[in-house]
């Protein structure tokens, strides 16, 4: 992903919020991808560490939101109110000073916000607990369902040639390495050409099996690594996981 | 880790990063990476709810011809390591306990 992919997916996921919001958002990523570059990372790699943009939108989202609770929000409280009403009850609290009225108000706020969060969170992209996106799996599932999952029919027919080949070229080898052997039995018992002529389709005929078996192996060591990729791509996007903390 | 709890770890090592002198995003991550897994979507709440309470004020200084918003610990800011290190003696007494009664 480019950093112009990344910061317009971004862009993309939080445009609800105030445009002063945004601005603050987009510069802080913007330094810190400067720094990286300055250190001399590659583009793709910055954007790699930030993570799937989406998630860092959602990070974003649900932190303005349990700071700034809608106000038709009845069971949330105003955080206002509820300073004032703590300051009234423990005014001890105020000798100390700002920072300990902050932190009894922060303990307050300890259970509420997380539960408007978590509200908030089902609602908007119907996450549960584990994260999978509901919505995502439907459209994988309708897009399966519509391309006659051809896709996956060609993945299988890729592994299915593979093992075909690798029989063939098993199969090439040690029937190479059987005609090799008889063929030396011919030259033995005097049938040098034909046993020569055989011997020289016997080797070549290793040789194939042998390149063939290589060969496939490899492809085969690409294949799975690409297929696993493919899949857990396919986990991650239906799942939306983080691909970093 | 709980997560309440791992977020105020973290506004206090964000803190404690400042407290010597101003700072900025990209420093701030070096800084405590070494203690805390910490990520750039990690700190920018923290930041923000750390200057929503008044732990911390921010200003824009040029730097390399771009522009760099730097991060300083406020008086109250400072209060708070100071409380949260008494806490802290509390919270090392809780986690021997665990470690050592709860293998």
């Amino acid at each position: 992903m480019t950093k112009y992919e990344w910061e317009t997916e971004l862009k993309k996921n939080i445009h609800r919020l105030p445009p002063d919001e945004i601005d603050r958002v987009l510069a802080y990523y913007g330094e810190l991808f400067d720094d990286h570059a300055e250190r001399g990372k590659r583009e793709t790699e910055i954007v790699a560490e930030f993570g799937n943009p989406i998630d860092v939108a959602d990070k974003i989202l649900a932190e303005y939101d349990s700071e700034n609770p809608k106000s038709d929000d009845g069971e949330f409280f105003d955080r206002n109110a509820i300073k004032d009403s703590s300051a009234n009850l423990a005014p001890k609290s105020q000798e100390r000073g700002c920072s300990s009225c902050g932190e009894t108000n922060e303990k307050e706020f300890v259970e509420p916000p997380q539960k408007s969060v978590t509200v908030q969170n089902a609602n908007a992209s119907g996450t549960g607990e584990n994260g999978v996106r509901a919505e995502r799996v439907i459209l994988f599932a309708l897009l399966t369902f519509f391309t006659g999952a051809i896709f996956f029919v060609a993945v299988g027919v890729v592994w299915i040639g593979l093992c075909v080949f690798s029989i063939a070229g098993l199969g090439a080898g040690l029937g190479g390495l059987f005609t090799s052997v008889v063929s030396l039995g011919l030259v033995i018992t005097g049938k040098v050409g034909a046993g020569l002529a055989q011997l020289g389709v016997g080797v070549a005929a290793v040789g194939l099996g042998i390149f063939l078996t290589i060969l496939m192996l490899k492809l085969i060591k690409l294949c799975a690594r690409a297929t696993k990729n493919m899949f857990v791509k396919i986990g991650n996007w239906l799942s939306a996981k983080k691909e970093s903390v | 880790m709980d997560a309440q709890l791992k977020k105020g770890l973290l506004e206090l090592c964000v803190l404690v990063s400042l407290k010597k002198e101003e700072s900025y995003g990209y420093k701030i991550i070096t800084d405590i990476s070494p203690y805390v897994d910490i990520s750039e979507s990690t700190l920018y709440p923290i930041l923000k709810r750390l200057e929503a309470t008044g732990a911390l004020t921010t200003r824009t200084k040029e730097y390399n011809g771009r522009l760099r918003k730097y991060y300083m610990i406020t008086e109250a800011g400072k209060r708070k390591i100071k409380e949260s290190i008494s806490d802290l003696d509390e919270l090392r007494r809780i986690y021997d306990y665990i470690y050592r009664d709860g293998r």
